[in-house]
């Protein structure tokens, strides 16, 4: 295409023109234009094309472009000078693409010897990225050639126990139809709450808040009355009267009866969903109906990750109404009911605890605790409350549990990942694969109790970036070995002992801590989404340690009561309360030795050694810490689990907290 | 008569080397010298010459300078360098040891020799 000399002439297409050498040393030269070259020489027509045609052709640098097509032109009117006519001029110039080659290998071999060897470059690196890029498609290719194959249905996995179980010795229809009746017998009259028409979940929290006052207005603490919520309770202007929680907990009887048969059962035998509970009662029970709607399976089997647990809150609610009622029970001297309330309060532990989720374990270790403080509080308030067969049942309520050391069961939490490797990587047929780029979008849609979109193109960033990221992860054999070994490690830390976890083993993951998986892209690249899911299982070994811990407390204080009343006195030292009593003593958490003892002031005191790790003959802990700087305080008297912070091998002695703390006194 | 490629890739830088030994010159003037000289023989085109004349430039036997000729127009003169001259007198007495060889085996003339003198 011919331009005009007008156009040639402008300064913008001057600029453009010019190369950038000449640019930077204030010359617009306009050198690199081909057209001004050709109409310089003043060819038009058919030898202007042929010009134009070959240095275009040489694919040269437009520099050399240019030189090439001055070179030509100047020829060409050189001979149309000389008389020779534009045909032969044409004729004589010869094969045009066989020229343009030539010439552009000639003008190559003139380049100075830097351009050569960095064309030479350029060129290997081509060669290498074009090598790079084929290995690169055939694996991307390979990658998309191979889907996550969803084989198990790990919902009807775990529920499969739960349906063999026949219905009479299933313990939460009757559960429920006691939180029911509970729920019922709740005057609103007695309440904020008069006069409104109130659903489940708002009698659920009137229930809560007539249980805390049942709670502070029955026995006091063994370490004294609770002053801090006696006080927010006097605060409190329509706090429940003591005659208004006399009078519920009268009304409830039955229903606590229910909750006792019901408690004694062999097992929960709730089936676990996701989404609608698959029992239309529960639906109605947890207030589920607005949801039927909307709700429903999205994909073939539905995703453990989905799993809803909304009779947790349930079940522990009702291990504080019998923990409450027992309390109630021992201040009225009733030890047979008490008795009663706390062996029915370890039976929801026991069966809240399957199926074996993490947070089923801590649910049923919180229910153990109340029923653990309520002895330890009867034991030095009103020990009296018990006949000596009351405390031989009631350690033999505890002893069960002793047997069990492991109850502590991580079983399920397992197929979290299981279940979520299934969807999320690729199945080879041989447990391996990579992840897939929906984990992202998934785990999300699966949190929501959504499905997973399996089918569908990916788009063209997803090909292209989804195999370098699925490189840079770890594959699915791996993953799966890390969460493994995570959880093997978990259940020996839960059959360790305090003195003896190895805290720092628990908050790693493949050898590396846990927060450093997170510090940086690298880590979270790798260990995604392991590092998502993995719980804080350090914090819930510990917790299931303090369980145990207290469980060996409050076994070692009733074997001390039922001591003082075989011999008639406190026995000078644990170590002699008789084996047909209690086979061991509690341990203390802080170095294996029995937990120390000793008559104080005339009354028996048990204390630990405390963060110190230094037996400080009882004397209580005196923290020297600035409470400012945000660190918990201890307090003396307390509870072992209270310390469970300090507790583990890797932990150093806490110089600062010098004393013991104070786990049970009796009055 | 034209010559075969590969004859002519041999004979082409001699004979431009040749031309230039006499003094500089420009494209179409070594084309026009080319053809005139060898009375056809070594006639080459565009498409041929510049390739060759860049190749002799790139391993620095000839040079080339753009300037202002007679007719006020701009063209670009070349003209041997010290190693051209260099190369012109090896290159001459290796056609020269040719040329006897094929006489002596019959294959030339002395036309064809006398061609190869003219400078």
């Amino acid at each position: 295409m011919n331009t005009t000399g007008t156009e040639h002439s402008t300064t913008g297409h001057r600029l453009r023109n010019t190369p950038m050498t000449d640019l930077v040393r204030g010359r617009v030269s306009g050198r690199l234009d081909l057209e001004a070259t050709i109409a310089d020489a003043g060819l038009v027509g058919p030898l202007a094309d042929l010009v134009r045609r070959v240095a275009k052709r040489t694919r040269l640098p437009r520099l050399e472009r240019v030189d090439v097509a001055r070179d030509l032109a100047e020829h060409f009117r050189d001979g149309l000078a000389a008389g020779t006519d534009e045909e032969t001029l044409i004729r004589d110039f010869g094969d045009e693409r066989a020229a343009a080659q030539l010439l552009r290998r000639s003008m190559v071999r003139k380049r100075p010897l830097l351009a050569r060897v960095g064309r030479r470059f350029v060129q290997a690196g081509s060669i290498t990225m074009v090598v790079v890029v084929g290995l690169y498609a055939i694996a991307a290719a390979n990658y998309w050639r191979q889907r996550p194959i969803i084989r198990t249905d790990y919902v009807a996995q775990l529920n499969a126990p739960i349906a063999a179980t026949p219905e009479s010795e299933r313990a939460w229809p009757g559960i429920r139809g006691a939180m029911t009746e509970i729920r019922m017998l709740v005057d609103p009259v007695d309440s904020s709450d008069a006069g409104m028409a109130l659903d489940g979940v708002a009698r659920d929290r009137i229930v809560t808040r007539f249980v805390d006052a049942a709670r502070l207005s029955a026995i006091e603490p063994w370490s004294g009355p609770d002053e801090d919520a006696l006080g927010r309770q006097a605060m409190e202007e329509d706090a429940p009267t003591r005659e208004a929680v006399d009078g519920l907990f009268d009304r409830v009887e039955p229903a606590l009866e229910q909750l006792r048969v019901a408690a004694a059962l062999p097992a929960l035998g709730r089936e676990v969903t996701t989404g609608l509970p698959s029992d239309p009662a529960d639906v109605a029970f947890f207030g589920f109906e607005s949801r039927v709607a909307t709700a429903g399976p999205t994909q073939a089997f539905d995703s453990v990750l989905a799993i809803e647990l909304p009779h947790y809150p349930t079940i522990r609610n009702a291990g504080r109404l019998l923990a409450t009622d027992a309390r109630r029970a021992v201040a009225a001297g009733d030890g047979e009911r008490a008795v009663a309330d706390l062996e029915a309060a370890m039976g929801l532990a026991r069966q809240v605890r399957t199926p074996s989720f993490l947070i089923g374990q801590l649910v049923g270790s919180s229910i153990e605790m109340l029923a653990f403080d309520v002895v330890l509080d009867a034991m030095a308030t009103h020990p009296d409350a018990f006949t000596d067969a009351d405390l031989e049942r009631i350690a033999g309520v505890f002893a069960v549990r002793a047997d069990d050391r492991s109850a502590f069961d991580l079983a399920n939490e397992r197929l979290f990942f299981e279940d979520l490797a299934q969807r999320f990587y690729t199945d080879d047929g041989e447990g391996n694969g990579h992840l897939t780029l929906h984990v992202g979008a998934g785990i999300g849609a699966l949190n929501q109790g959504g499905g997973l979109p399996l089918e569908g193109l990916p788009t063209a960033a997803g090909f292209l970036f989804a195999p370098a990221l699925a490189n840079l992860s770890l594959d699915r054999r791996t993953a799966m070995e890390i969460w493994n070994d995570f959880f093997d490690r978990c259940d020996e830390a839960c059959r360790a002992e305090p003195w003896q976890v190895d805290r720092a083993s628990l908050s790693s993951l493949d050898g590396r801590p846990l927060e450093e998986t997170m510090a940086d892209w690298r880590g979270r690249l790798k260990y995604f989404p392991l590092n998502l899911i993995v719980p804080a299982i350090d914090n819930a070994v510990l917790a299931m340690l303090a369980t145990e811990s207290q469980r060996d407390l409050v076994e070692t204080v009733i074997a001390l009561e039922r001591t003082r009343r075989r011999v008639g006195e406190w026995p000078p030292s644990l170590s002699v309360l008789p084996t047909d009593l209690l086979a061991e003593p509690a341990r203390d958490p802080f170095d294996g030795e029995i937990l120390r003892y000793g008559i104080l002031d005339g009354v028996p005191v048990i204390w630990t050694i405390g963060p110190d790790r230094r037996d400080d003959g009882g004397l209580e802990i005196e923290d020297r810490r600035d409470p400012e700087q945000g660190r918990r305080r201890i307090d003396s008297p307390s509870s072992l689990a209270s310390l469970s912070d300090y507790w583990g091998v890797d932990q150093d002695a806490e110089r600062e907290l010098v004393g013991d703390v104070v786990v049970w006194r009796g009055r | 008569m034209r010559i075969e490629r590969e004859l002519m890739r041999g004979a082409g830088p001699v004979a431009v080397l040749s031309l230039l030994s006499r003094g500089e010159m420009y494209g179409y003037e070594l084309v026009e010298a080319l053809d005139r000289r060898t009375d056809g023989v070594l006639d080459m085109g565009q498409s041929t010459l510049y390739p060759l004349l860049y190749n002799l430039e790139a391993k620095g036997i000839v040079e080339s300078e753009r300037r202002v000729a007679d007719n006020g127009r701009e063209r670009k003169y070349y003209r041997l360098t010290g190693d051209g001259r260099t190369r012109l007198a090896s290159d001459s007495r290796q056609w020269q040891a040719v040329t006897d060889a094929m006489r002596a085996l019959g294959v030339v003339t002395g036309r064809l020799a006398s061609v190869w003198r003219f400078a």
